[in-house]
């Protein structure tokens, strides 16, 4: 008798394996293999922070306003630390910031979205108001006022943006949901007597994360866009973390001295939201276009 | 013979695809006379309607004509320009489309649109074209021309879009129309008026019709010629009288004697073996060699042209003719290993399995919250009594919108019902979903329609077998690899498929999963929701089959639902014909084959189409369509299209209830005179 191996549930490697096969298919696409390349590249930056240059973030030398050099790539600030330091180490606060927020945005949203889809009615209803009051404010505008009363701070920050994203990501996550819902492979889930939980876990969200990851790819961008906004506005994360926002917002007074202080920081953040923007697009091309 | 309007010589159509060049039509030569129907049919994949778009010049963006000619009135189409062909379309050549409600115009109204054909060419001002438009809905035998010009396509029904697409279609009196399934969207009373219409147009205007179809039925009734496609090529070509008298080809035999015939029993049904050649991947020689039953050596190394067997008569085939007749031949050998369960589905016990009582479901109504808004409710089942005993099958027979799938939904539970009791195995189970016990829901199945939607895309066909056994087996855990591969044995297909995602199955394998997933639970009884209407008939024939056999081995009931009455009439014990949310007819099978007929079931069953062109048998013609589920009529619900109407009391009074034992006729007119009627299939 021929022996035959099943998976009782999709793995989490068939998971990965989806995943890597779509970043394979990406060579096709011009832009969307441009942004690959671009946050990958801040990806090993992020990695190797600490064993690419000789100085530490916060490290304080006599050597202030230092303009582009070989010793100092990027210059130096007013406390003679080194900018170029401080930009690769930003980019892990950067990401620390952006990844945890567009998480909570994507569970939250997902959650809130799904259900509302599938249950319907009310629930619907209910769920739905209160995305278009929390969507009828800018997202600046709340994560100011949150943090205005909350205080400034890594943590509160993340939930902040966090909370923004819930709306659109809670959109975007109830009209893939309400394609597939009455879909036959799910009426045959509930004729079987699977609880809701189940259908919406298991039958539904694999169906939709491809949506959902567009999404998520878009408010990464879009996160890292937003603490950095707040950062310069010194609502974000305090000095001395490195912050490209925060150094942008110190450069200001020193703009006809040291423009490097700005310019920087400002490409750093350019070139990331650009580049989960391409990722983005991309991702939406060999998704939607294959399925 | 009258010279051919159309010629068409050793065409070749590639597309051109990301991941190869794909050869569908492969030197496809044939003629088109005036007044005449050729018929093109085949499966999907075959390459017709690429043939029919290749010759309208329709060609999508990455279709590209590789080879041949296209001789129209003497001119090759291939060398004309974009605006050449401008003054040919719709003029001299013009085209009915699948999906009237896509090839219409949804914001002009119907009138605009046909009388447009006719302006466009500079044929005739608007005031003329508008006349003409008239005249034309009303050779389509749409009543009320005069109003319905000035409809919007979404006032009218499916069927009625269909008949103004054909007048647009006529308006510039086309030489030649190319039709591309013009009726496999309706319903089967809808598509005999079309046929009609085709055949009136062909007899009168002598217009020539290129007619493309899957369905043999169709084309046994309208066609006079008929070129047999696969994988791009003609494999056989005849008139219509030789072709149903002798079949050459074997793949045409095959097709023929796969479709379920309304006038056959039980039988089991010939299949076609395999699914439809890769047309990336052809086989060396013949294209069928890999399916046909009766190749021999010489078929995997040459070529096969075809080849005259008779008076303009040829096939694409060394052995024709074939002798003798094959077994019937099974696309996979299906184990008969038994149940996976140790025990029958059902205890023996007195009474039927499922008794359905004056069910009533209805949808929206009711009050709305500003005075005035209330709105009436659809009745889609209004007050249904069906029994079904163990191990029979009940077939639920009616056209779009009678209610025989809210009628199903209801039954297992997705809409709950309005009124009405459903007993299931002597218990009460007139509950939603929600509210009925394990073992009421592992003991109802359900066999979807869609096999695109019926299988979750992210999981393996192992996966989805498996899921109903960890849910309900009351077995352990280690076990259940083997009870799929079983369950996957028991449907007839290789346990190696269970690591498959269900993108890489065909529509056949897939309903056939659909299937091993229903049976995992050892269901007593299971609802099929048109399980192959979405399939091609040589796959449908392997499906009706494998139900059977899968009946005969478990004893489950089947509550089968259909749109198609010889389907219906293959698997079934008893039919209960559906009209407006009422049965209006129930029997055994050969009770509702047979008079005394409800009209409505005298109607269907004159409307199938069937594939043999001999068949001479009563054409009764419904008028209208089929009234709103909001507002039905009063009295007898049919009363407003039946042809054998008798008076006032069809208007008042609900029909009672005539016919013997268990043949219920729901009808005012006498059993007596019922019985005197002709049988519609003699």
């Amino acid at each position: 008798m021929a022996e035959t191996s099943l998976d009782l549930a999709p793995s989490a490697w068939d998971r990965v394996k989806s995943g890597f096969s779509y970043l394979v298919k990406l060579r096709r696409k011009p832009l969307g293999f441009a942004g690959l390349i671009i946050i990958l590249f801040w990806i090993l930056v992020s990695i190797f922070a600490p064993y690419i240059t000789p100085y530490s973030p916060t490290q304080f030398s006599s050597d202030k306003f230092a303009s582009p050099s070989p010793t100092h790539p990027f210059g130096t600030d007013r406390w003679g630390r080194d900018v170029f330091t401080r930009i690769t180490a930003g980019s892990r606060t950067a990401f620390t910031l952006a990844l945890s927020a567009t998480l909570l945005g994507l569970v939250g949203g997902t959650a809130l979205g799904l259900s509302a889809a599938y249950f319907g009615g009310w629930i619907e209803e209910v769920l739905g108001r209160l995305m278009d009051i929390l969507m009828s404010f800018p997202a600046l505008l709340i994560a100011m006022f949150v943090l205005g009363v909350l205080g400034p701070g890594t943590i509160n920050v993340i939930i902040v943006i966090g909370i923004a994203h819930i709306p659109r990501i809670g959109r975007v996550a109830r009209s893939a949901t309400l394609q597939v819902k009455n879909q036959e492979f799910v009426e045959a889930a509930r004729v079987r007597g699977e609880s809701d939980f189940y259908i919406m876990g298991a039958e539904i969200l694999p169906n939709i994360l491809d949506t959902l990851g567009v999404e998520g790819a878009i408010r990464f961008a879009y996160s890292i866009f937003l603490s950095a906004s707040l950062g310069f506005l010194g609502l974000g994360v305090q000095p001395p973390t490195p912050d490209w926002g925060l150094m942008i917002s110190e450069s200001r007074s020193y703009l006809q001295i040291a423009p490097w202080l700005a310019i920087f920081p400002a490409l750093a953040i350019a070139s990331m939201v650009l580049g989960a923007n391409f990722l983005a697009e991309g991702l939406e091309e060999v998704t939607g276009g294959e399925r | 013979m009258t010279e051919p309007i159309l010629k068409v010589e050793n065409l070749e159509v590639t597309y051109h695809t990301e991941r190869a060049d794909v050869r569908a039509l492969n030197g496809v030569s044939l003629e088109v006379a005036p007044g005449e129907v050729r018929g093109v049919v085949g499966e999907s994949g075959c390459g017709k309607s690429t043939l029919a778009f290749a010759v309208m010049r329709y060609l999508d963006r990455n279709g590209e004509i590789t080879g041949g000619r296209i001789l129209f009135n003497g001119e090759d189409l291939r060398e004309k320009s974009n605006s050449e062909m401008d003054e040919i379309w719709g003029r001299h050549l013009g085209m009915i489309y699948q999906d009237p409600t896509a090839s219409l115009n949804p914001s002009l109204p119907v009138g605009e649109q046909i009388a447009e054909v006719a302006t466009a060419h500079g044929l005739a001002s608007r005031d003329e074209a508008i006349q003409r438009a008239v005249d034309l809905l009303d050779r389509v035998h749409i009543r009320d021309p005069e109003e319905i010009i000035d409809r919007y396509p979404h006032e009218l029904s499916g069927g009625m879009r269909q008949r103004v697409g054909i007048a647009a279609g006529l308006m510039g009196k086309p030489e030649l129309l190319v039709m591309d399934e013009p009726t496999t969207n309706l319903d089967v009373t809808t598509e005999a008026k079309i046929l009609d219409i085709v055949e009136e147009l062909k007899n009168e205007l002598n217009s020539a019709f290129l007619y493309i179809t899957h369905d043999l039925g169709v084309i046994a009734r309208v066609g006079d010629g008929v070129e047999v496609m696969y994988a791009g090529q003609v494999v056989e070509q005849a008139s219509i009288d030789d072709l149903f008298e002798e079949q050459y080809h074997p793949y045409t035999k095959l097709l023929l004697r796969s479709i379920p015939d309304p006038e056959g029993g039980k039988d089991s049904l010939q299949e076609v073996p395999g699914s439809m050649v890769d047309l990336t991947d052809l086989p060396e020689g013949c294209n069928f060699s890999t399916r046909c039953p009766f190749r021999s050596e010489d078929c995997s190394e040459t070529e096969p042209y075809l080849k005259d067997v008779g008076d303009s008569h040829s096939a694409r085939c060394f052995e024709a003719p074939i002798e003798g007749t094959e077994e019937t031949v099974g696309e996979e050998a299906r184990s008969s290993e038994g149940s996976i369960w140790d025990t029958p589905p059902e205890l023996q016990r007195e009474g039927p399995i499922l008794s359905v009582d004056r069910l009533k479901k209805y949808f929206g109504g009711g009050g709305g919250w500003l005075p005035g808004s209330d709105t009436d409710p659809v009745r889609a089942v209004d007050g249904v009594d069906l029994n079904l005993n163990q191990g029979q099958t009940v077939g639920v027979v009616g056209e779009s919108g009678c209610g025989k799938t809210t009628l199903a939904r209801t039954i297992i539970g997705l809409s709950s019902a309005t009124e009405g009791k459903i007993d299931f195995a002597g218990k009460d189970v007139t509950v939603p979903i929600a509210k009925r016990s394990g073992q009421t829901l592992k003991r109802i199945q359900i066999v979807f329609q869609d096999p695109r939607s019926t299988l979750n895309p992210k999981r393996t066909v192992g996966q989805a077998i498996a899921r109903p056994l960890v849910l309900h087996g009351d077995f352990s855990r280690d076990k259940i690899p083997e009870k799929t591969a079983r369950l996957l044995r028991s449907v007839g297909l290789d346990p190696t498929l269970a690591d498959r995602f269900p993108d890489q199955l065909s529509g056949g394998q897939k309903q056939r999963v659909a299937a091993a997933r229903a049976f995992a639970t050892n269901p007593a009884l299971v609802l099929h929701d048109e399980p192959t209407s979405s399939l091609d008939v040589s796959v449908q024939a392997t499906i009706l089959n494998l139900l059977r056999d899968l009946q005969e081995d478990s004893g489950t009931s089947y509550l089968f639902i259909s749109h198609d009455l010889s389907v219906v009439r293959h698997i079934s014990d008893y039919i209960a014909v559906m009209y407006l949310g009422h049965v209006v007819e129930y029997g055994m099978t050969r009770e509702v084959f047979s008079p005394p007929y409800h009209p409505y079931t005298e109607a269907l069953l004159s409307a199938i189409p069937v594939p043999d062109p001999d068949l001479s048998r009563k054409r009764i013609r419904l008028t209208g369509s089929v009234p709103s589920a909001v507002d039905p009529p009063s009295g007898c619900v049919f009363h407003t299209r039946c042809p054998r109407k008798i008076g006032e009391v069809c208007e008042t009074e609900s029909p009672p209830i005539c016919g013997e034992g268990e043949h219920d006729i729901h009808c005012h007119i006498p059993e007596e005179e019922l019985v005197e009627v002709e049988p519609v299939l003699s």
